[in-house]
Parts: structure tokens; sequence; C-alpha cells
């Protein structure tokens, strides 16, 4: 039975991806992990995303690793190098800089249904969004947002607006970090017990990656 | 709506494998309960209209 490779992630050492369920791809300078899956199977099928959730998360404890997106799937070692090529050099500088790092996220809800602007008042499609983006932009108040950035001043961050309103918080932090990262959370979920939000992580470059 | 922290935490797992890291190449079908939603076939980005926004202006920056 043929099997294919559904990608997960790329790697700075061969010994950061040897973990099992994990598939290890040499792309020198850099190693790739995959999950290996019967070729007949879709990638929406509910085992093989949970199989890939599970590496995932076994990779993370090991060291940081470039998240490649879901989806990005191979059917032979070299293709899912020659897929990878293009980006090797920048991944390997990314991996060398944040060596020993982790990503954190803080997820902030939405409070109201999320607005969007009216189509006839945008120039054009671009401009459309533009709006739409400053609209979501603004759910934060600017008092929330100083308040956020001081409770978590220490640590590299960006921000990012999600598509259901919400905006969040990317956080890159040194592993042995993570205990004072969980207590500036404590401070802010004090500081603004009204604001709803979610804390969460380890996980690889995903936001960074794209530095 | 209240969630147990390990459906929280399944969910928000979830989240970032599907919708954050590296776009290369690939193909996604996003589903739910067994029925395929949409299928986005290859090389096109997955990701919100808000990401690419966000993306272009940094683009857009870098040129400035």
């Amino acid at each position: 039975m043929s099997e294919r490779l559904m990608l997960v992630g790329a790697h700075l050492r061969a010994a950061d991806a040897a973990v099992d369920g994990v598939t290890s791809i040499d792309a020198s300078p850099l190693t790739l992990s995959a999950v290996a899956f019967p070729a007949s199977l879709h990638s929406s099928d509910r085992k093989l995303i949970g199989r890939t959730l599970e590496a995932r998360q076994k990779l993370i404890e090991r060291e940081i690793f470039v998240a490649i997106r879901y989806g990005a799937a191979a059917d032979t070692p070299d293709q899912a190098r020659q897929l990878a090529l293009p980006f090797v050099a920048r991944w390997n500088e990314l991996l060398e800089r944040h060596r020993g790092k982790i990503e954190l996220t803080l997820k902030l809800a939405p409070r109201e249904r999320p607005t969007r602007p009216r189509r006839q008042d945008a120039a054009s499609g671009r401009d459309y969004l533009e709006q739409l983006q400053r609209m979501r932009a603004e759910a934060l108040s600017s008092g929330e947002r100083e308040t956020i950035e001081r409770r978590f001043a220490e640590f590299e961050k960006r921000w990012c607006q999600r598509s259901d309103g919400g905006s969040e918080l990317a956080l890159l932090t040194s592993r042995t970090d993570l205990e004072r990262v969980r207590k500036a959370g404590e401070a802010l979920r004090q500081e603004l017990p009204d604001l709803p939000f979610v804390l969460s992580g380890p996980w690889p470059l995903e936001v960074f990656a794209n530095d | 709506m209240t969630f147990e922290p390990r459906d929280l935490s399944l969910l928000e797992t979830l989240d970032h494998l599907l919708d954050r890291g590296v776009v290369i190449s690939g193909e996604a079908v996003i589903s739910i309960a067994d029925v395929d939603l949409l299928y986005l076939g290859l090389n096109v980005i997955l990701t919100n209209v808000d990401a690419l926004v966000e993306r272009g202006a940094l683009e857009r920056k870098r040129h400035e």
C-alpha cells in the first residue's frame, strides 16, 4: 500500500524530529518531520488530523521548530524536500536565532459580534479589506492594548487580527520563561477581569516563522 | 458557552494546526462532522482575509 507524507515542521537538528510516529526527512541543513499516511486517505481524515496534532505536540516538547500549516503533503521524501527547498535558508536562520525558545498565544475573544464596513463606502476591494482590518483592530481599546503590552513587556510580541473579530498576541520567549508568562497572564486577569482571553502554548514558530 | 479545559485545549490545538504556520504547498479540506465543506487545492494560500491584509501591510512596510 503506497503512502504519502503530511509535513509537520522543519527542525534544526535531526534529533529534534526523532519522536515516535514521525518520519524524518533530511533536507540538509535542516530535517523535515512528517506523518506517513495511506495514499488512499484524504487530508480531511479525522484520524490523520489527530495523528498530526499528536506529532506536533510531541515535537514541540523536544525543541522549537518551524510549523508547516496542515495540508502540505508529498508523495515521496524527495518531493517533500523540493517543497521545502525555497524556504530552507530562511528557516535555518530563524531556527538558529530562536533555538531554546517557544511561541505562546494570548487570544482575546471579541466582546461583540464583529461588524463589517459597508461595501458601498469602499472605493475598491483593497479599500474594503483595509477598512475591515481597521474596524477589527479597534475592537480592543487602546487602554486595554497598553495594559496587555505592559504586562508582557519583557517578551517579544506580534499582534494579529483574527477573522472572528478577536485579537491575538503572539509571544516569543525562552522555554524556561513559561512560569513568568503564566504569572503575567494571571496579573492581566486581575487587572482586566472583564477581558475574555486564553493564554496557550507552547507552540512552534508559527507567527514568528513569517519574520 | 463554557468548555472543559480538555476540549478548549483540543480546539486551540486544532486552530493552530489549521490556521497557523508557514504555508508551502499542499491541499486541505475543512470538514465538520465528516462533511467536507471546503476544498482548497494548491498552491493557494490557506488563510483568512484579515491575515492577507496584514501581510500586505507588512510587505509595504518592508519596501518603504
